[in-house]
């Protein structure tokens, strides 16, 4: 154990125990997300603590939505304003789909498995950081009837609080490494990422704060998010959110190598 | 969590999760290495009366049948090697039965994201699991990679001092030829005739023939996953992954 701390029998049980809460609690968003309950996620695994839920935070490639709010409106409203879009289109080319409630997310299929999960607690018990890679795909039906299948991989950072003796989402990062059509050949896509039709970022849109965190193009290996190291007890310096990025010593093209470097 | 446990009972129902774990660990190794046939014994409740094994498009209901299942997996198993045994006599020729069996199918069900929760009377637990899978078995057009993306969805329960499997559901989002896309038709490969008897390869009869999920295509609507297991006092008092 990295943490000087030492614990008695039933702290080291709890703690045991919260990291399998905390990874059940990872894996249920990974359900949610299979089954759309964007809504239900932010309220059933993320926090409810007011203050908590001022810091939140949820960052992707090119920046974060901070606060709840915030969140809720990319995250739920904004993706339901999308898809309720997408049904209109579907339908105008395919009157037989009807543009009702009922087949809101019809064709559509999101699978973001985690693996790899690497949970590290905080000495005081009262937060966690996880990580996690996933090999996730998206897809979407498309109005000339097939569907657009799109890979995923990516990195899932999240800093764990406990409210109540249950553990929930307080500030997560999903940071994706490639997104490449499926039957494909990934290696000759565009060499530098394109922001404008990438659809991650698209679908991202303008975070409350707009910054590139994890550039794609040489910096697969930038560390962004971090692998969490034992801490004991929770500070910024630490954190998945805003106020805890670090720009990475090895950036752009001073990394002389990357994504279709030959 | 609802009930509050002891550190007793904690470390006692963070060990029987391990082992809810390790039995689908190795419920994919028996698959991965063909043992498809060792499953039931090794696995399955020899209590449970309304055992049931479910897969997309129907269930095996009760013992007999569930074993007919994984004999009938052992059987093509065999077919399969003796098809590639006629097909490559060079290499296969001189092997026995016994050596040849298990050469051709690679099922790869690697099982991630668990859920699960164990009744607070003990005797029951549920579980559910992502599967990021592949087969590649040899088919009537011969050797074809598989894509298969879905959920293992177990009810268990726990006899003689084990956990065992009393309701199996293994169903997929994703079926597709490896390179292929999941959005597209499917472009099969052309049968080959040395394999024609995979093509005319039958399972048994599904004890209940229904649809239980839908292969993803694009005119599929929102079709959610199994249900994410929940706390629970006894097994009468939740849901069931056994089909009806």
């Amino acid at each position: 154990m990295a943490n000087s701390r030492q614990y008695t029998d039933e702290e080291l049980i709890q703690r045991v125990w919260d990291v399998e809460e905390i990874k059940k609690l990872i894996h249920k968003r990974v359900i949610y997300i299979a089954n759309e309950m964007r809504k239900e996620e932010l309220n059933d695994l993320w926090v409810q603590d007011p203050e908590h839920k001022k810091t939140a935070s949820f960052g992707r490639n090119t920046g974060y939505y901070t606060g709840m709010d915030a969140i809720y409106d990319y995250y739920v409203v904004h993706h339901q304003n999308e898809r309720e879009e997408q049904l209109k289109k579907l339908h105008a080319a395919n009157p037989a789909i009807a543009d009702i409630p009922q087949n809101l997310h019809i064709g559509c299929l999101s699978s973001h498995p985690v693996s790899t999960g690497l949970v590290e607690l905080a000495g005081d018990g009262k937060t966690a950081k996880g990580l996690w890679y996933a090999i996730a795909q998206e897809t979407e039906a498309q109005p000339d009837g097939t569907g657009k299948a799109l890979w995923m991989p990516e990195k899932i950072a999240v800093d764990f609080v406990k409210e109540n003796d249950d553990w929930k989402i307080w500030h997560i990062v999903v940071s994706t490494d490639l997104v490449s059509e499926a039957g494909e050949d990934y290696s000759e896509q565009e060499v530098y990422h394109n922001y404008e039709t990438n659809p991650v970022d698209v679908e991202f849109g303008t975070p409350t704060i707009a910054k590139l965190i994890h550039n794609t193009d040489f910096n697969w290996w930038d560390n962004y998010p971090p692998m969490p190291e034992a801490y004991e007890t929770f500070s910024d310096a630490v954190s998945y959110g805003p106020e805890g990025y670090v720009r990475p010593a090895l950036y752009g093209l001073d990394s002389k190598e990357g994504r279709n470097f030959r | 969590m609802g009930k509050t446990y002891s550190t007793e009972e904690l470390v006692s129902r963070w060990e029987d999760q391990r082992y809810m774990k390790n039995l689908m660990g190795k419920y994919a190794n028996c698959v991965i290495l063909n043992k498809e046939h060792e499953i039931f014994d090794r696995f399955w409740s020899k209590k449970e009366e309304n055992l049931c094994l479910s897969f997309n498009d129907g269930a095996y209901k009760g013992a007999e049948a569930i074993k007919a299942y994984y004999e009938a997996e052992y059987r093509r198993n065999d077919l399969v090697a003796h098809l590639l045994q006629k097909r490559f006599p060079e290499k296969l020729g001189s092997l026995s039965d016994e050596e040849l069996y298990g050469i051709g199918p690679f099922k790869v069900k690697p099982m991630s994201c668990p859920i699960i929760e164990i009744a607070e009377d003990h005797q029951t637990a549920k579980g559910l699991w992502y599967c990021q899978g592949a087969y590649n078995k040899v088919e009537g057009c011969g050797p074809v990679a598989r894509w298969t993306w879905g959920y293992f969805a177990v009810d268990f329960t726990y006899e003689d001092d084990e956990w065992k499997i009393f309701n199996l559901m293994y169903v997929n989002d994703i079926d597709c030829i490896c390179g292929q896309s999941w959005g597209k038709e499917e472009k099969p490969y052309p049968p080959l005739p040395e394999f024609q008897e995979l093509a005319d390869f039958k399972y048994p009869e599904y004890s209940v023939k229904k649809t239980i999920r839908l292969l993803y295509a694009p005119d599929r609507v929102l079709t959610k996953a199994p249900e994410i297991p929940v706390p629970y006092r006894t097994f009468a008092e939740t849901f069931s992954y056994g089909i009806c």
